[in-house]
């Protein structure tokens, strides 16, 4: 059986889908996205993807349910074994992508 | 262990625990409510457990939301005093017979909590982060195509949300 310590980000894997953020039943995490062109500007029609600027988890509010890890299609959130540090300094629990990365 | 599940009539509601305990369910474990407002009534259910057999017993009944009456299992099993508190103090049933239904949490100024028609005062104060649309923030020197229909929060009624 897996360790449920924290949810971690593969930030590479992650659309900005926002599928998680909308699934939380805490309100807990917050994504910030925006669209750049990708592949040929010329093109009649340029393809746009979505680039991730921030992602938070605020550990104060998770309540390590899990269902962001199910919702999520492209395996960008996963079960790591660590549990949250804890932390004496107010907004301390609101991790962005560079701690919530394995 | 094997569950029974029963579905009783809320006048019958004592007599049907009654004879559950009176059969060997003598260990009350909780009694808690679902509130369906599609139906116009709360759920009650109460599980109890026989111990010498290894089974276990749900007994459920509904209760009119408008007016929810109860008769009380602490005749019963005096465990369920506490839970039967919570319950008025969540759902606001009413359960005859309970000595003590005062509240354990709330003031009594934001109705009854668990009632799927209560507004939660986090959530409204709360911007919801769902709203954010990465098509809002565009591409360079492009008109991004908008989403025809934006998403509420879910289990937030339409009048509660900004």
């Amino acid at each position: 059986m897996s360790v449920h310590g924290r949810i971690e980000l593969t930030a590479a894997n992650c659309t900005s889908c926002m599928l998680c953020v909308r699934e939380c039943p805490t309100w807990c995490i917050s994504l910030q996205a925006h669209q750049e062109v990708a592949g040929d500007p010329a093109a009649r029609r340029p393809r746009t993807v979505n680039v991730l600027d921030d992602f938070t988890i605020d550990w104060g509010l998770c309540m390590y349910c899990g269902i962001c890890v199910d919702v999520c299609p492209f395996d960008a959130l996963a079960w790591g074994p660590d549990p949250v540090a804890a932390t004496s300094a107010p907004g301390g629990l609101r991790h962005g992508i560079d701690k919530l990365e394995g | 262990m094997h569950v029974h599940e029963h579905r009783v009539e809320p006048g019958d509601w004592y007599a049907r625990c009654a004879e559950l305990a009176a059969g060997g369910a003598t260990m009350f474990d909780l009694l808690s409510a679902v509130d369906d407002p599609s139906a116009a009534s709360i759920q009650v259910v109460v599980h109890l457990a026989d111990i010498d057999r290894g089974e276990r017993h749900l007994a459920w009944t509904r209760v009119d939301r408008d007016d929810p009456v109860l008769d009380s299992l602490v005749g019963l099993y005096p465990g369920a005093s506490w839970h039967e508190r919570e319950v008025h103090e969540m759902f606001g049933v009413r359960f005859t017979g309970n000595p003590d239904l005062s509240p354990l949490l709330t003031t009594g100024d934001m109705g009854f909590p668990l009632r799927r028609t209560t507004a939660l005062p986090a959530r409204i104060a709360t911007a919801w982060p769902g709203a954010v649309e990465p098509a809002d923030r565009p591409a360079a020197g492009r008109v991004a195509a908008r989403p025809r229909s934006r998403p509420g929060p879910p289990g937030i009624a339409p009048q509660w949300q900004s």
